[in-house]
Parts: C-alpha cells; sequence; structure tokens
C-alpha cells in the first residue's frame, strides 16, 4: 500500500512540475471569455448558460488531461526505462500500475477542483446565476467519468504507443457518449433484418461504457430537482469498469517482459 | 558461500512477426562468493544485463534459476539486492535527495529511519551540496553518484552494477572506484558489469567473461593475467652494435627508442642469457622484467576471433 502510496505521489508531482496544471489557466481565460458574450446574448437565461458552459469546460479539460497524461503514463516510464529502479525495488506489476493510476486520478481530481472553483467564482459574478446542489452532484459523477477514461488510458499505454493510445481511448470517449444511439441503431437494423450487424452493435453496447450516464448537463442547466437524476448505478459501473480494466491491465503486464 | 548462485539460466526473445528467436543468454551457471567483487564482462550485446535484468525480475528467464542468499528468483528478499543500472535512468524532475526518498519509501525503510540513511548516503558519495539540486541539471558524473547512493539505501549485502563507469571522465571514473573500494572494505559482494577491461582488471578479483550470450571462462584477474603474461622485457643503454645485432635477431621483437635499445623474448632462457652478457659487457641496463599482460590481452584472445 506505501509503495502505492508513493508512486502516486510522484506521478502527482511529476505532473505538477511538467506543469500540466497550466490547463486552468486556458480554462479560466475560455470559461471567462465565453460566460461575458453568451450571458449578454442570452439574457434572462444567464444562470443556464454559465452552468452549461462551465460543465462542458471542465468536461472537455478534464478530459484532456486525463487523455494525454493517462496515454503517456506507462509507456514514458517503460522508454525512459525509470521503470527498472521501480521493480527492482521489489514492487509488484499490479502496485506498479496502481500506483500510476492513482496518481493520475489525484492530478484530475486537484485540477477539476480549481477548475470547479474557478466556475463558482464566475458564477458569483454573474447575474442571477447561484450554485446548487445539483452542479456539484454533476461534477462528483464527472470524476467517476474521468476515473474509467484514466483506466482505458492506462490499460491502451500499457501495450500500444501513445499516438495509438490516444485514438483509441477517445473512441472509447465518443462511442461510450453514444451508447443510446448504439443500442437504437441496432434495435432498428434488427428490426430490419440485419441480424449478424444489429447483434455486433448490441455487443459493443455492452460491451462499453455508458458515459452518458455521467452527463447531467442539461438536467443542472434547467434546474431539475437533485433527487430526480441523483443514482448509485453510474458511480457503481464506474467503479467496476474501472476494476475490471486495471485488473486486466495488471495481468497482462504482469507476464511482460521489460525491455 | 556463495551469494549468488546462478543455474542454467537461459533467456530467448522472440523477434519479428514469423516468430524466428533471439537467444540473448544460453545456459549461464556461475557462483558468485560473498564480498568478493565479481567482473561480469562481455562486449556488447553479451548478455550481461539481460541477465541482470533476469535476476532483478524485470524481465523472465526462459529457463534457469538463480539463488540469491539462498532464496531463489522470485522469493528473493529485495532490500537485499542494490541495483545500480546502466545509464542512470532517474526521474530528471526530482532533486537528489527527493529521488532517495522517494526510493526509501518504496524499499519500505521505516520513516524515522529515511532523513538519517539519505544524509549518510549523500555524505558518502560526496552529494550533500548538490542534494537541492533536480537531476535534471546534473552532470553524469553527479547522475552515476546519485544512482550509487540509491543501490546502496537498504545497506544491501549484494549490490549489481550495469556499466557503472561508462560515460564518466577520469576523475569521475576515480571517485566511482573509490566508492567501490569503500564498499568492499564493508565486506559487501560487487557484481560489476562492463566491458571496460581496465576497469575490471582494477577493481575486480574475479571475473567472468561472456560473449554471445555463452559463457566463456571463469577465473581470477590474476590467473587470467598469468596466462597472457609471456616473456620478458629487455631494455639496454646505447649497447655496442655486436651485441645489439645479436639481440635483434634472438628477440621476437626489438626496437631502438631514443639510444635506447627494447626488446621482448618470448623465452625467459634467452632473455636471461642476454642480459647477463650485456652486463658483463658493462652494457647499462635499464630493465629486465617479465611482461605484464593485459586483461584486454586476455579478452582479446578468448573472444577477439569469435566476433569478428
Amino acid at each position: 500500500m506505501r509503495e502505492i502510496a508513493a508512486l502516486a505521489l510522484n506521478t502527482f508531482r511529476e505532473a505538477i512540475r511538467n506543469k500540466v496544471f497550466y490547463i486552468i489557466f486556458i480554462f479560466a481565460l475560455v470559461l471567462m471569455a465565453s460566460s461575458l458574450v453568451f450571458t449578454q446574448l442570452a439574457l434572462g437565461e444567464q444562470d443556464r448558460v454559465v452552468k452549461h458552459l462551465g460543465l462542458s469546460a471542465i468536461n472537455i479539460f478534464g478530459l484532456l488531461l486525463a487523455m494525454f497524461v493517462g496515454v503517456n503514463l506507462v509507456h514514458e516510464e517503460l522508454d525512459k526505462r525509470t521503470i527498472y529502479l521501480l521493480l527492482a525495488t521489489g514492487m509488484s506489476r499490479t502496485q506498479f500500475i496502481l500506483g500510476k493510476f492513482f496518481g493520475l486520478f489525484i492530478t484530475v481530481i486537484v485540477n477539476v477542483l480549481l477548475m470547479t472553483l474557478l466556475l463558482f467564482i464566475t458564477i458569483g459574478f454573474t447575474q442571477g446565476a447561484t450554485i446548487t446542489p445539483s452542479l456539484v452532484y454533476a461534477i462528483f459523477l464527472y470524476l467517476f467519468e474521468v476515473m474509467v477514461i484514466i483506466a482505458i488510458a492506462v490499460l491502451f499505454s500499457s501495450f500500444s504507443t501513445p499516438v495509438l493510445s490516444a485514438v483509441l481511448t477517445f473512441m472509447c470517449w465518443i462511442i461510450g457518449h453514444l451508447a443510446e444511439d448504439l443500442l437504437t441503431f441496432s434495435e432498428r437494423l434488427e428490426k430490419e433484418g440485419s441480424l449478424a450487424l444489429a447483434k455486433l452493435l448490441h455487443w459493443i453496447y455492452y460491451f462499453l461504457p455508458n458515459l452518458e450516464l455521467f452527463n447531467i448537463k442539461n438536467q443542472v442547466a434547467y434546474q431539475e430537482s437533485i433527487m430526480v437524476f441523483v443514482t448509485w448505478k453510474a458511480p457503481a459501473m464506474a467503479i467496476l469498469y474501472t476494476v475490471i480494466l486495471l485488473t486486466i491491465t495488471s495481468l497482462t503486464f504482469a507476464k511482460r517482459d521489460v525491455r | 558461500m556463495a551469494i549468488l548462485s546462478i543455474r542454467g539460466l537461459s533467456k530467448r526473445y522472440n523477434t519479428g512477426l514469423f516468430s524466428s528467436s533471439v537467444d540473448a543468454l544460453k545456459d549461464l551457471t556461475l557462483d558468485v562468493e560473498e564480498g568478493e567483487i565479481f567482473g561480469f564482462l562481455g562486449p556488447n550485446g553479451a548478455g550481461k544485463t539481460t541477465t541482470i535484468k533476469i535476476l532483478l525480475r524485470i524481465i523472465y528467464p526462459t529457463a534457469g534459476t538463480a539463488f540469491i542468499i539462498d532464496r531463489e528468483l522470485g522469493d528473493a528478499q529485495p532490500h537485499q539486492i542494490g541495483y545500480m543500472p546502466e545509464n542512470p535512468y532517474f526521474y530528471r524532475f526530482l532533486s537528489g535527495e527527493e529521488f532517495l526518498i522517494f526510493h526509501a519509501q518504496l524499499s519500505g525503510m521505516p520513516w524515522r529511519d529515511v532523513n538519517r540513511r539519505v544524509d549518510e548516503l549523500l555524505e558518502m558519495v560526496g552529494m550533500q551540496h548538490a542534494r537541492k539540486l533536480r537531476i535534471g541539471n546534473y552532470s553524469k558524473g553527479m547522475v552515476t553518484r546519485i544512482g550509487l547512493a540509491q543501490a546502496m539505501l537498504t545497506d544491501p549485502p549484494l549490490i549489481l552494477m550495469d556499466e557503472p563507469m561508462s560515460g564518466l571522465d577520469p576523475i569521475g571514473r576515480i571517485e566511482i572506484r573509490r566508492i567501490i573500494m569503500e564498499l568492499r572494505e564493508r565486506k559487501k559482494t560487487i557484481f560489476f558489469c562492463s566491458h571496460i577491461l581496465a576497469d575490471v582488471e582494477t577493481i575486480c578479483e574475479r571475473v567472468a567473461i561472456l560473449n554471445k550470450g555463452q559463457l566463456i571462462k571463469t577465473a581470477t584477474v590474476s590467473e587470467m593475467l598469468s596466462e597472457v603474461a609471456s616473456g620478458q622485457r629487455l631494455v639496454l643503454h646505447q649497447p655496442p652494435e655486436s651485441l645489439a645485432e645479436k639481440i635483434r635477431n634472438a628477440a621476437r621483437e626489438a626496437k631502438d627508442v631514443g639510444g635506447r635499445l627494447v626488446a621482448h623474448f618470448d623465452d625467459k632462457a634467452t632473455g636471461d642469457e642476454l642480459c647477463r652478457e650485456a652486463m658483463i659487457a658493462g652494457v647499462q641496463v635499464d630493465e629486465y622484467a617479465p611482461e605484464r599482460g593485459t586483461l584486454e590481452d586476455y579478452f582479446i584472445r578468448e573472444i577477439g576471433g569469435k566476433n569478428a
């Protein structure tokens, strides 16, 4: 446990020193500029606009961070051979994967919290906008989505190049957000008689995570009651999915020669 | 007592799409005794680093096993093995001190001992002044020294060093040699992997030579040197021409160097006889001694032709 914590902390420190948190400044600029413009255009709808913009920006910047740091996470340790010394201390491959995963997850959490703080400040300065429990819940839920994305990125990073890992992770993210459409499409195909393709799409739907479960931006923006969408289903699915992905990564990585 | 016993260790890499394979290590068997500095010698690609990686479980052997302090590979206690990698692959964003603390944490050292041990080691390798500086800003010599400190963190009885002197300037090499000698005085066993023969000759007591994944020979350095130390060297100051001519005819090689005749004899009796003759003739004998072979001579003799 101590080994995992030490490596996670080291990964977090690496992210800080590699200045990945500079992404927050870009976030702040995007958020402030777009809020200024769009709230002027949508008089009376400032609350809805600023929350939608803020959550979307947090989603995009969080995803960028998780994906681009994630796909390099294991690959860089192998490429720079820093992993040799880690394994020489007796650290197991599973501890290594978990340490790297938690290190990046902590980095993204801190990053998202800082972006949330900036969003709250922006809301404070926006006339008619208020911080609601549903907004906080949306961000909480988003962290589970990022957790799954990091686990996917780490899995790809453990056996392929950063570029390929980034492409594959991004594809999983897109398909994950189109999961419901995939199911609808497969049902339509089934009715039309394309059974094989329908079955394939059906399998993809069950195989990949439904990332739309974590997206409650619209409900937050339209001020629906938090009771309507609070659910244990999405966090439970994210945790289960992450555990499965990290187990697969550890098992494949455990058998591998580190060269 | 053997601290490290390698038994029939082999490693085969499958390369390419059609599963052609390369034997990086073939049936390696050797013992390293406690407290000795054991040289592991071979040209690039001989299998030295492969052996070290197997011992550290960075890669897995195709066949064979090893025992480190009586425990089989995989069951060995990692804190009993120190490792100094080739071209130290360290986190450049960490300072020397942070790097050592990080590795102390990974090795499970109790918190209360970490700072004291890190201080001791920084002092030992002469890096106190640069403890707060990031490794990315270190010179090659400084990186090597911090790597040595890291290898000694848990005070392991066995230290594996993979090309610790490569790329160092003469001062850096002397400094690392000093630290290694200090470790020997503290009864540490050092598995010194190198292709720089002069370093091995100076530091190691026993040597194994590896080529193309196969063990060629294991012997003490003095045994190897005695095998290549053949013949006598005679240096005379301005000998008369008649004697010089006689020496040129009898010697394997003879040269005039600044008024002196330098001759090499394969046969000691001939050398003795001509030296005596020179002394009787009143010629000044500047030097007459057995020729000292080097590990390089031995190495070239053993594997030079095989790699052509």
